[in-house]
């Protein structure tokens, strides 16, 4: 079972899912540039690139998000606490992931 | 113990985690040659996997060490015969919660078969936990849709949406009230789905992303040790009786971080978080750099000395680690974080060097004649962009004290001339603004008249919130909706403004 976790760990982090491609914008309420403009003040050189809003254009999207850190272990105190709600802080405080695994 | 102190005991115990994984990088969006999040490192190295790995197990095995109350007491009533329901129930009841999703009848019956046949004893209890904390769902924000609004565009389910929310907002899973709205599906609908974005941006747990987004927006983390020098003649001559203790640094950090929060909290705009001038240090020994007395965090805050002209003039934008400023570094920030100009890096054939101190030379004097001599290849970007609106913030010095002259020092920490900062820069805001400002509190103003702090300011959050650079057609709409948020709303409404956009609230899946 300790393998089978472990491959599974391993296949998660290759694993991309059904998300994947180039994204189209969908309909957007913000009225679009009747033609594409730069909305900014150009300074050549250094003023940031101007955007243009157009809502047929496709931009890319993430196919899949990772969890920040933080995020990932709010995650895990968040599970923990749901599991355990009066023990939860005697199992974080005594949980020390080994970085060796177990067969 | 409240909510708020068990939260912080967990935190702290979750040290030993914290130490095992990966930190995520700071990323720079796409071409740029300073800044980014930490939200854009979407890279996934083996040290994760392990530590990932060993984190599942070891939650496994530490949950089962409390059997009754994890399970009830069909874990503990020794017989067999209830084993599968009692089996069935912890999964029902925790497999949601792992996969931030209602079960799928094949999400059920891999968890349970996960224990293998019954009896089930702990160790199998283990391997299901692991499984579930190891799980895509659970690593991974896994979107798949639930109806298609326009061809190959899905809308997130609620559920997704709850999740999306929870993560931006609060940088954790969603509350149980998040997640019965999910579940209900009046997060689907727009007034209820404006008053979740209300009570989480509202709520404390949003404050440690906002704070991340700060932080990282500005660049505050640039500031090295201010000790690093502590005890050298020359440092010590020049931080006189303000010599850095440890704590300086994070003081520093804190005082700007407790403005954005202040301003949130107040219901300010954008422009009133550049422009505020008021005390929010709670250090003693940062309040003593600014000549004011120590905020006790709780009443009004009040004005620091004119002399400071906001957020820019605040001690941890000018602050560096030596005895000098850094006239080009300061410019560089304002530029490319505050303003989202895109300044080249130098020429990969130019020798970048510090500027020392000089004993008799002020530092603007220094840096002019080092990157501004005509002819040079560094004469366009410094003379142009980057040393004028350094220069501004000349009347402070590298503690962030004001000061009207420069005192100059001999190597050996003795002093040798005095001489006057001189301010005055065309800090070319626009590129038709060629007017001569007196100093940093005036390019402050004029930033705020200029609207590209607000416009930066979207910019920038939008690289935070979707965890990627913009694409400056694809995401035009998205960018332009959150440029007008951050425009004519307050800082609440421009944090706010990106759950509402259909960029976030859709996915694109390849069926």
């Amino acid at each position: 079972m300790r393998a089978y976790i472990a491959v599974l760990a391993l296949v998660v982090t290759a694993c991309e899912g059904r998300l994947v491609g180039p994204v189209m914008q969908p309909p957007v309420s913000v009225t679009p540039d009747p033609e594409p403009e730069p909305v900014e003040p150009e300074l050549p050189g250094v003023t940031p690139s101007p955007y243009t809003c157009a809502p047929e254009a496709a931009h890319q999207e993430l196919p899949l998000r990772r969890l920040a850190r933080t995020e990932y272990l709010n995650t895990v105190g968040a599970f923990v606490r749901a599991a355990v709600p009066t023990s939860a802080e005697a199992v974080m405080r005594t949980w020390a992931p080994r970085r060796g695994r177990r067969r | 113990m409240g909510a708020a102190a068990r939260t912080k005991a967990v935190m702290l115990a979750l040290a030993p985690a914290l130490a095992q994984l990966p930190a995520d990088a700071v990323t720079r969006p796409g071409s740029e040659s300073h800044g980014g999040f930490s939200r854009l490192d979407q890279s996934t190295q083996q040290a994760t996997v392990e530590s990932t790995y060993a984190i599942s197990v070891a939650l496994g095995e530490q949950l089962t060490g409390h059997l009754g109350e994890l399970m009830g007491t069909c874990a503990t009533d020794g017989t067999s015969a209830n084993d599968a329901a009692c089996l069935d129930a912890l999964v029902d009841r925790l497999g949601p919660l792992a996969l931030r999703h209602a079960l799928s009848a094949e999400d059920r019956a891999f968890f349970v078969a996960t224990a293998g046949a019954t009896p089930v004893d702990p160790a199998a209890v283990a391997d299901v936990l692991a499984v579930m904390t190891a799980s895509p769902g659970f690593l991974y924000q896994l979107e798949s849709g639930a109806q298609e609004v326009s061809p190959g565009v899905w809308a997130l389910d609620a559920y997704e949406l709850a999740a999306r929310l929870a993560y931006h907002f609060w940088q954790g899973p969603p509350d149980a009230e998040l997640l019965a709205s999910a579940a209900s599906g009046a997060l689907l609908e727009e007034e209820a789905y404006r008053a979740q974005v209300q009570r989480l941006l509202e709520d404390p747990r949003a404050e440690p992303g906002l704070d991340e987004f700060v932080r990282q927006w500005l660049r505050l983390d640039s500031l090295g040790s201010l000790t690093s020098r502590v005890g050298t003649p020359l440092y010590d001559a020049f931080a006189g009786a303000n010599r850095p203790t440890d704590g300086l640094r994070e003081a520093m950090f804190d005082d700007v971080l407790r403005a954005a929060r202040w301003n949130l909290r107040e219901g300010a705009s954008l422009d009133d978080f550049l422009l505020d001038s008021r005390q929010f240090t709670t250090s003693a020994e940062l309040a003593a750099i600014y000549e004011a007395p120590a905020w006790d965090g709780v009443s009004a805050p009040q004005a620091l000395p004119p002399v400071r002209a906001g957020l820019l003039t605040r001690a941890a934008l000018l602050a560096n680690d030596s005895a000098n400023t850094r006239p080009i570094m300061k410019g560089l920030r304002i530029r490319n974080a505050v303003l989202c100009d895109e300044i080249p890096p130098p020429p990969p054939s130019v020798m970048v060097t510090t500027p020392e101190l000089s004993s008799e030379s002020t530092t603007r004097q220094v840096v002019a004649n080092l990157t501004e001599q005509r002819g040079t290849s560094c004469a366009g970007c410094h003379s142009l962009w980057l040393n004028p609106m350094g220069f501004s913030s000349e009347n402070f010095d590298a503690l962030g004290r004001a000061r009207t002259h420069q005192q100059l020092f001999d190597l050996t920490g003795a002093p040798t001339v005095a001489l006057p900062v001189d301010t005055s820069a065309v800090a070319r805001i626009n590129s038709d603004d060629d007017r001569m400002f007196a100093d940093l509190r005036e390019v402050s103003s004029r930033i705020a008249e200029s609207r590209r702090f607000d416009s930066c300011f979207a910019r920038q959050y939008f690289r935070y919130t979707f965890r990627r650079p913009e694409v400056l057609t694809g995401d035009g709409c998205s960018l332009r909706a959150l440029d007008d948020a951050a425009r004519a709303g307050s800082l609440f409404d421009a944090l706010a403004a990106p759950a509402f956009l259909p960029s976030f609230k859709t996915r694109r899946l390849n069926d």
